[in-house]
């Protein structure tokens, strides 16, 4: 079975075999080093020619990506650690995004930025956190997040073929190396894909085959790995849960994708690694009710990690960052 | 030296049996840098601004092993309580952070505010010859010299950032740079303790009185791997440049008989600091 990391390696193997226009840039991402995540693997040894290594400098990784992306390559940067990504917000908020907008002709600019996010791993709080909300509503700005219940390098893939403008692929580093959710082999869990007209590749869980959900959650990202933990854990409990992955996570959620909402019995969870403030759920909670999905506000929460850094010690990284535990007394909370 | 040489083995020995996460950037090899240039600053008042390879500058500065070990252990004793780790440290004058570059323009500052107070201190970044890449630092480069800011830039150039060498990334001579907009450059053997120090004094002496800013430009060379795993310089490289390991340089100086005896309390300080951090329960 395939993990995240390397679905995501492969998928940059395949993308750079079938477009010769695919240059990839970013800092240590040649081998034998391959990047700090590995996502660059075995690379540069294949097509020395377009996969460059850069000095410290994101802000011109973006800028570059931006320069080739208008002479018709299609570059896919790497931001190291998705913190750094502020020193390049410029490049992508004034330029490469508004390139595409403001210049009313067939300028397009697809540039996709890869990036890791999330903690889990002690590196403390200047490389640990999920930044990504800095990119909603920016406007020609798409993110981009898989979950383990994607096949992450499809959605890559797919990025590159259907999309002409500024992308930013936000990859979850606490789950690199765990082994992807795909079709058949979720053990007793049911997966299934829809894709709504914004190219939103959403994918739902079922942990009965005949699920009539007691509990839905909806999130993204790294905390799919726990949330799939936790469906497993609740079919002994004959908890009935759905999960939904939407991979556009900048985009509002349609009504179509929410379909599968109606009827739930117990409750809803919008759940999200990063700070919630002015957050991604509070976006996704602003739709369902505007779109008439909760009739009841008592059987909603909205979890999110700590208003807090990331710190580097262990036990108080768990605290801050939102888990298995408060999703699983979340649910036990809503059931009873 | 010899203190910082065993904290950071006991730190990468406490990584690789499981006892610590996260990264841990040692300085091995380039602790001549650390010593030679805070030994000549004044601790009282100058500010410190340091990186992520900034163990031996902390240790430097503070003497704190317990202080620096707890912390990148996870403990509540460390000197930030835990949450910054490795790169992220605090203490009275001393700051470091995890992001290239950021902490250039911060110092320059903390050169003004000092300069605007009348205060005699000055201000001093630690980069490496990677963080040469960020804009940043050119930017703060400009202002600095045009306001005639007291600080000090510390560049440690070990020839790498992470994987990739210094010839691979940047153009023309990395020292020449800070140059063109009115720096005064002193170029350093970085592993010869006694230089480092007398160029550092002088140096030091001179922006305190003058009030503008300088570069000091370290060569050197790490020993260990950039974090704690993968390393593909050659093993010849590395066994070449170890041959001038600045412990041994000094040892050299100052007789074994002494230095031994000087290591030998040195090891003993760390060991005990570890086992009682390795018997305290979190
Ligand atoms: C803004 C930013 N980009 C990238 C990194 C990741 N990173 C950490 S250390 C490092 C190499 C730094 O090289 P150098 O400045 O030469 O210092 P050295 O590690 O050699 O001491 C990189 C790329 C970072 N910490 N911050
Ligand atoms: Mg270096």
């Amino acid at each position: 079975m395939k993990t995240y990391l390397a679905s995501l390696n492969n998928a940059m193997h395949e993308i750079m075999d079938s477009f010769e226009n695919v240059v990839v840039i970013g800092e240590d991402i040649r081998d034998p080093y391959g990047g700090a995540f590995k996502v660059t693997k075995g690379l540069s040894k294949k097509y020395p020619n377009r996969v460059l290594n850069t000095p410290i400098s994101e802000s011109s990784i973006v800028g570059i990506g931006t320069g080739l992306a208008l002479q018709g390559y299609r570059p896919i940067v790497e931001i190291m650690f998705g913190d750094f990504i502020t020193l390049a917000v410029d490049q992508v908020l004034n330029s490469a995004a508004k390139f595409g907008l403001m210049y009313g002709d067939n300028v397009n600019v697809p540039l996709i930025i890869r990036t890791p996010m999330g903690g889990g791993r002690g590196y403390g709080p200047t490389h640990s956190q999920s930044i990504e909300k800095m990119f909603f509503g920016m406007p020609g700005v798409k993110v981009i997040s898989p979950s383990l219940a994607h096949e992450p390098g499809g959605l890559l893939k797919d990025s590159i073929i259907n999309e002409d403008q500024v992308i930013i692929f936000v990859e979850y580093k606490n789950i690199y190396n765990n082994k992807l959710m795909l079709e058949g082999d979720g053990g007793s869990l049911h997966r299934y894909e829809v894709v709504d007209d914004k190219d939103n590749k959403v994918i739902y869980v079922d942990n009965f085959l005949e699920c009539k959900p007691d509990i839905i959650i909806i999130t993204y990202g790294g905390l799919s790995a726990d949330v799939l933990r936790i469906m497993s854990d609740l079919v002994e409990e004959e908890i009935n849960v759905r999960a939904i992955f939407p991979s556009t996570i900048s985009e509002m959620i349609t009504p179509d994708t929410l379909m599968p909402l109606v009827p739930v019995e117990h409750g809803i969870i919008v759940a999200e690694t990063g700070a919630g403030n002015y957050g991604w759920g509070a976006e996704v909670m602003a739709s369902l009710f505007e779109q008439g999905f909760v009739k009841d506000n008592s059987k909603v929460r909205r979890l999110s990690s700590q208003e807090n850094i990331i710190p580097a010690s262990q036990a108080m990284e768990k605290e801050v960052l939102l888990g298995y535990e408060d999703i699983m007394s979340t649910i036990m909370e809503l059931m009873s | 030296m010899c203190v910082i040489r065993h904290t950071e083995e006991s730190l990468l020995e406490l990584f690789s049996k499981g006892l610590l996460r996260g990264t841990v950037h040692t300085c091995i090899g380039q602790e001549a840098c650390a010593v030679g240039v805070i030994s000549a600053l004044d601790k009282k008042k100058d500010i410190l601004f340091s990186n992520h390879r900034g163990h031996g500058h902390y240790l430097t500065y503070s003497d704190d092993v317990h202080g620096l070990i707890a912390e990148i252990m996870g403990r509540e004793e460390g000197v930030c309580g835990g949450v910054g780790g490795s790169q992220h440290i605090h203490k009275n004058n001393y700051y470091s952070n995890g992001i290239q570059g950021a902490g250039v323009p911060i110092v320059a500052g903390i050169a003004l505010a000092e300069k605007m107070n009348n205060s005699d201190a000055i201000s001093v970044a630690f980069i490496g010859d990677g963080t040469f890449g960020e804009g940043v630092i050119y930017e703060t480069f400009n202002i600095s010299a045009l306001w005639k800011l007291p600080m000090l830039v510390v560049v440690e150039h070990n020839q790498y950032a992470q994987s990739t060498p210094s010839y691979d990334q940047h153009a023309g001579v990395l020292h020449e740079r800070a140059k063109v907009f009115g720096y005064e450059v002193s170029v350093v053997d970085g592993m010869d303790l006694e230089e480092v120090y007398l160029t550092a004094k002088r140096v030091i002496d001179n922006v305190r009185k003058e009030k503008i800013p300088h570069m000091l430009f370290l060569n050197t060379y790490r020993f260990a791997p950039h974090s704690k795993g993968d390393d593909f310089r050659s093993k010849q490289e590395i066994d070449r440049n170890k041959k001038r390991d600045p412990l041994s340089l000094v040892r050299d100086k100052i007789g074994k008989e002494i230095f031994d005896n000087i290591n030998e309390d040195a090891l003993s300080r760390v060991n005990d600091v570890v086992a009682k951090l390795m018997g305290a329960k979190h």
